[in-house]
């Protein structure tokens, strides 16, 4: 028995060995509860929000098992024949699609599980495969024109990219699973769910191996939702997108100011598994992808950023978003507005690039790789080494403040968003300043202390209307890994 | 545990005396304590007849030896005749001392002394610094104990002998040299996992040449069972599937061997002395993933070659300045390879790296009696040059230079005894450290002595530490400084021939405080990326006690407790990987010399697993049995003759069959048992 202790007042250490917990989902208002994914055990791990005055309580603990998708038989024995390893789940993400149903990206068997985040029990979801898929499309999902019920969707897929490129440049060649003369690949690393109209969309970061990707590919099934689970099939028409770039690994569905259902994709580029600038090695990009089509209709470039992995911030009124980085202090920021544009959603052609070079469509970046909104150093003066960043942010629920969380100096810093009026697109970046910058967290090589944060997410709700506990909930790493509540505006 | 001192103490009976009733008479001197029985004068009647006869107890003193200032323990190997122990299990012996085990049978495991890392102790042999120079640890259990002689341990000091790297302590295994008087023995034993080992040595005289040599080997299929780790929090536990599981990939194949040859030469004696050493096994790595492989490596394995060779001259000093003068020359080379074929999402792993490390040692001692006081003067000059090549990283090399210089006074009849020396250590990369140290040993008695020592230890990064290639999760990190620290400990020895029923009575009580400063940590300095950093102070302090003695000659018990109490003085976290308390208890019943049962219990409190944070291995209680039997002493059996000593023995380890790890990652076997024979000609 390995036993947890409390070492700070306002966090509660995860029943894990690995210090990352690797997602986390806040619930509506209504539920005060908080899904966090767990590793090493692999487990949904349930917090509420309201049932201590200082921190997050835990009030469920599901494990993942063996047999993960449901399907009768060990997950490792099912792998083995097709990629040479006898792999189990590796959990991801996390995804509420509401109060009752929630999605968890697994690599290694990749696969998007299905949970009620609640509990995290699974919950078993229909998998119909229409008669025209190509039988070695999905190794594992049930035969075309067969159905199964199970608690986890495989997204292991073969993708045959028109672009068949590493991101090293490299040709891709042949994946004998999946052909014997084109060149293709299988997915890995599934990073992100999202559903919107009617689709559910999974992005898979297709690492090949060390700091080498496959192209960037989401994949598109109709996602139906039925009383306590869903049915879900391949998508005929579009079972793949391609994004801009490598790496996709975070889907934010939202809905503009407009009134129009997006679904944003960060596609971070090749990132090394390294640190600092060096470690981006190729361009970002936000891709916007119609839900109702499917399509990528138009892309952000955000150049060499490396974004942070995370879900995009959007502001409440879908004006602006939001992403951390992972290899800088610093955000990034697109503007939402062009996103309102029907002649964006008009034909069947490439994505538009809203850089302000493409005739007729406006610029939406805001704050990109050439010009970052850049955290301040640390207030109380303490070093962070040589860290060279991890940022990752959210915004509050009434969109008048985003949060910054630096992984090096463990500090948390409010710029206040000031998206009044009508004002040209993109958003001026003044609009856009540092109002506060508070410390909770010690700098990364201060050992012994509480200190890494990694995610960071705002409550829904009003602080101290609808809640009275802490209006950030931000997961650290370091020295073990921890849910923590952070009174920002929550007094 | 039994020391040297103790062995070769002689062993007084308990006195008994009928007194008066009332005349209780503590017979604390040196005078004789034979039982006696009063009668007159002319030898008739008992004038004491009637008088109620009280039995009291007496106490007779022994004598300690003549140890310098500092804390240490001297270990003959020899005390462990056919117990099959290992050199980890005698150093675990030693209080102040923690060994982190990462498995079973010859599986790695690594010292820490007084809540020091690895690279802070420096382990050497007949008095060579075997250490890695590339991560500055040392895995103990490549050594095995067959063609070790002693050990000795010495806590928190050894700066001014080693240098660089001695913060919590040294360690120095002395193997077995050239004898002039002809010995054979062999051994062989068989236990659980597959595992058998075997250890034949012989030393002869031939003509004018003293020589020893001895072959050790081991082999384990080294799968074990084990149970995985449950993890508590918030009232909450999360386990892994399946809960019990077996370790895989741990086969390992062990040999060693010894030479020392030994021959006079002129006015001196010269010896050559080579320990060698090889393995070849499978690497599981750690525990920690579902499924019933467990996240472990299934196909990765490691072959290590190591050689220390020295030549050594000792003598009296050729400058007829001093009185003890050797120079020694040696080489040690170390050659390691790890491959792994099968890693998903990178190409595989083939990795070829040698060490090696050459230098030369003086030591020069003199004599002297001014005004009457016996001073002792010490010098020593090294010279050492440490070599890294490697297919994953350009090669280096740094030389290393240190002169020392240390003095002891005996004032009193050598009562008081006052020592102080300095070192100077130059590491080519830093600047030039002075490493002073004092000491004081006050014996106002030849059976109990004071004593005390402070002294600045430091440690120059390891090759590893600050080279290490950026491999994207890990690298070194070049602006490394030293780590820079003061020992300070303080304590009281007493050694009794005597005390009631009790025999050989060594009581021992030490306190110990050291200031770490610049403290390398291998930390995240990004999501992604693990390096080292120096870090702020530390400071731990701790108690060590130690007791032992024997009841009568059928019966040995000895004990020590250790507490340590590290923290960092910035923000007050406890330190990593060392438990707060530490119990080790040896219960020997058996006449020693024929055959002997042997008891011990192993508690330690809990561990903690990460620097200042929250998660905590629990406390453990270890208890091990052994069953020894010396066939050649046993007059009624036909083997007189045969053999000096012919012991057969069982031993059974982990008896409660406790779910145990020292670090969270790396399991270690639950019971297990092992027999076999040890001879002697």
């Amino acid at each position: 028995m390995i036993s947890t202790s409390i070492t700070a007042d306002s966090c509660t250490p995860i029943p894990a060995l690995s210090p990352f917990p690797s997602g986390l989902t806040i619930l509506s208002e209504a539920t005060g509860l908080a899904t966090v994914i767990q590793l090493q055990p692999d487990a949904v791990v349930v917090f509420d929000l309201d049932a201590d005055p200082t921190r997050p309580r835990i009030v469920a603990v599901e494990e993942i098992g063996l047999d993960s998708d449901g399907d009768g038989l060990d997950d490792a024995d099912t792998i083995e024949p097709i990629l040479g390893f006898p792999l189990y789940a590796y959990p991801g993400s996390i995804q509420a699609v509401d109060d009752t149903l929630a999605l968890v990206t697994t690599s290694n068997y990749e696969q998007v599980l299905v949970v009620d985040p609640t509990t995290g029990l699974p919950i078993e979801v229909e998998i119909e495969v229409p008669a025209a898929i190509p039988p070695e499309r999905f190794p594992l999902l049930p035969p075309p024109g067969a159905s199964a019920r199970r608690t986890g969707i495989s997204t292991l897929a073969c993708v045959f990219p028109p672009d068949p490129v590493l991101s090293n440049g490299q040709p891709l060649v042949v994946e004998p699973v999946c052909s014997a003369t084109d060149p293709s690949f299988l997915t890995t690393f599934t990073s992100a769910t999202a559903v919107s109209s009617g689709r559910l969309f999974v992005t898979t970061s297709n690492l090949f191996r060390s700091s080498r990707f496959f192209p960037g590919s989401l994949l598109v099934f109709d996602w139906i939702r039925t009383p306590g689970g869903a049915t879900v099939r391949p998508s005929v028409d579009a079972p793949f997108l391609f994004t801009s770039g490598y790496n996709a690994t975070g889907l934010t569905p939202f809905t503009t100011s407009g009134g129009r259902e997006l679904v944003l994709v960060t596609v971070t580029g090749a990132i090394g598994t390294g640190s600092g600038a060096s470690n981006v090695l190729t361009d970002a990009f936000v891709d916007v992808i119609d839900p109702a089509v499917p399509r990528i209709v138009a892309t952000i470039p955000l150049g060499l950023a490396g974004p942070s992995f995370e879900v995009a911030s959007v502001d409440p009124a879908g004006r602006i978003a939001w992403l951390g980085a992972s290899s800088a202090r610093q955000a990034y920021a697109v503007d939402l507005r062009p996103l309102d544009d029907p002649v964006l959603y008009a034909g069947s052609g490439p994505p538009v690039i809203l850089d302000g070079l493409t005739v007729g469509f406006d610029d939406a970046r805001v704050f990109t790789a050439d010009f970052p909104l850049e955290l301040p150093g640390r207030s109380d003066g303490r070093s962070s080494g040589d860290c060279e960043g991890f940022t990752d942010v959210g915004i509050n629920s009434s969109g008048t403040t985003l949060f910054a969380s630096d992984f090096c100096d463990g500090t948390l810093t409010q710029f206040a968003l000031d998206l009044s009026g009508t004002p040209p697109v993109p958003w001026p970046r003044d609009r856009f300043v540092p109002t506060e910058q508070s410390n909770p967290f010690a700098p990364n090589d201060a050992v012994g202390e509480v200190r890494a944060p990694t995610s960071i997410e705002a409550r829904p709700g009003v602080p101290g209307v609808d809640y009275a506990t802490a209006d950030l909930l931000v997961i650290v790493g370091q020295p073990d890994g921890q849910l923590c509540g952070v009174r920002a505006e929550s007094l | 545990m039994r020391r040297r001192g103790l062995t070769e103490a002689r062993r007084w009976g308990s006195a008994r005396h009928r007194v008066f009733a009332l005349a209780l008479v503590l017979l604390a001197s040196t005078g004789a304590a034979d039982e006696t029985e009063v009668r007159d004068s002319t030898g008739g009647e008992d004038l004491f007849e009637g008088i109620e006869e009280i039995l009291v107890w007496g106490v007779r003193t022994g004598r300690l030896n003549p140890v310098p200032s500092v804390s240490t323990d001297s270990i003959d190997v020899d005390d462990y005749t056919a117990e099959n122990k290992g050199l980890v299990d005698l150093l675990q012996e030693s209080s102040g001392v923690t060994i982190r085990r990462f498995g079973g049978p010859g599986d790695p495991s690594e010292i820490s002394i007084r809540g020091s890392t690895a690279n802070q102790v420096v382990v050497t042999v007949d008095g060579i610094r075997a250490n890695s120079v590339l991560t500055g640890g040392l895995d103990l259990s490549n050594f095995c104990l067959p063609l070790i002689d002693r050990v000795e341990v010495t806590r928190g000091a050894g700066s001014i002998q080693e240098g660089s790297g001695a913060i919590g302590g040294t360690v120095n295994l002395l193997s077995r040299g050239a004898a002039t008087r002809k010995t054979t023995r062999a051994a062989l034993d068989a236990g659980s996992f597959g595992t058998v080992s075997g250890s034949l040595l012989h030393a002869d005289r031939w003509h004018e040449l003293d020589y020893a040599m001895g072959y050790c080997g081991l082999s384990t299929e080294g799968e074990f069972k084990f149970q995985r780790p449950v993890i508590r929090s918030d009232g909450f536990e999360t386990r892994f599937d399946p809960e019990q599981t077996t370790r895989i990939n741990n086969e390992r194949v062990q040999h060693g061997a010894n030479l020392a040859l030994g021959w006079d030469v002129g006015p001196g004696r010269l010896s050559f002395l080579d320990l060698a050493y090889y393995a070849s096994s499978g690497e599981p790595g750690i525990d920690s993933r579902n499924g019933v492989i467990a996240g472990q490596r299934t196909d990765a394995h490691s072959r290590n070659l190591a050689n220390l060779a020295q030549l050594r001259w000792e003598s009296g000093s050729p400058t007829g300045w001093g009185d003890d003068f050797s120079l020694a020359a040696y080489h040690r080379f170390e050659r390691n390879g790890f491959r792994d074929p099968r890693v998903r999402f990178d190409d595989p792993i083939d990795i070829q790296t040698r060490l090696v490390n050459t230098g030369f040692r003086a030591r020069d001692t003199w004599q002297h009696v001014p005004l009457g006081q016996a001073l002792e003067s010490r010098l020593s000059l090294d010279v050492t040059r440490e070599e890294v090549r490697s297919t994953d990283r350009a090669g280096r090399s740094r030389p290393m230079v240190a002169g020392a210089i240390h003095e002891q006074l005996g004032l009193l009849s050598d009562r008081l005894l006052l020592s102080a020396g300095a070192r100077v250590d130059w590491t080519d990369g830093f600047d030039p450290q002075v490493l002073p140290a004092l000491g004081i040993v006050i014996d106002p008695a030849p059976w109990i002595r004071l004593r005390g020592q402070a002294g600045r230890a430091y440690r120059a990064p390891t090759f590893d530490e600050l080279f290490l290639p950026d491999q994207g999760f890990l690298r070194g990190n070049p602006t490394l400084s030293p780590e820079d620290a003061w020992n300070l400990d303080g304590g009281l020895e007493v050694e009794l021939e005597a005390l009631g029923p009790l025999s050989s009575v060594r009581l021992s009580a030490t306190g110990f405080l050291r200031e770490i400063d610049e403290s390398i940590v291998w930390v995240r300095i990004s999501l992604q990326t693990i390096a080292p950093i120096n870090t702020g102070s530390a400071t731990s302090r701790g108690v060590e006690l130690e007791a032992s003695f024997d009841a009568g000659p059928w019966v040995g018990v000895s004990a020590n407790y250790t507490w340590t109490d590290s923290e960092r003085d910035d923000n007050g976290a406890r330190l990593a990987g060392q438990p707060e308390h530490e119990t080790f208890v040896r219960l020997r019943v058996g006449p020693e010399k024929t055959w002997k049962i042997v008891t011990e219990m192993r508690h330690a409190t809990a561990i903690l697993v990460d620097e200042g944070g929250s998660l905590e291995l629990p406390d453990r209680t270890i208890w091990n049995l052994s069953a020894s039997v010396d066939v050649a002493a046993i007059d009624a059996l036909p083997f007189d003759g045969f053999a000096e000593e012919l012991w057969f023995y069982g031993r059974l380890d982990n008896l409660s069959d406790e779910a145990v790890r020292d670090s969270v990652s790396f399991p270690q076997p639950g019971r297990n048992a092992s027999a076999g024979f040890e001879v002697r000609w």
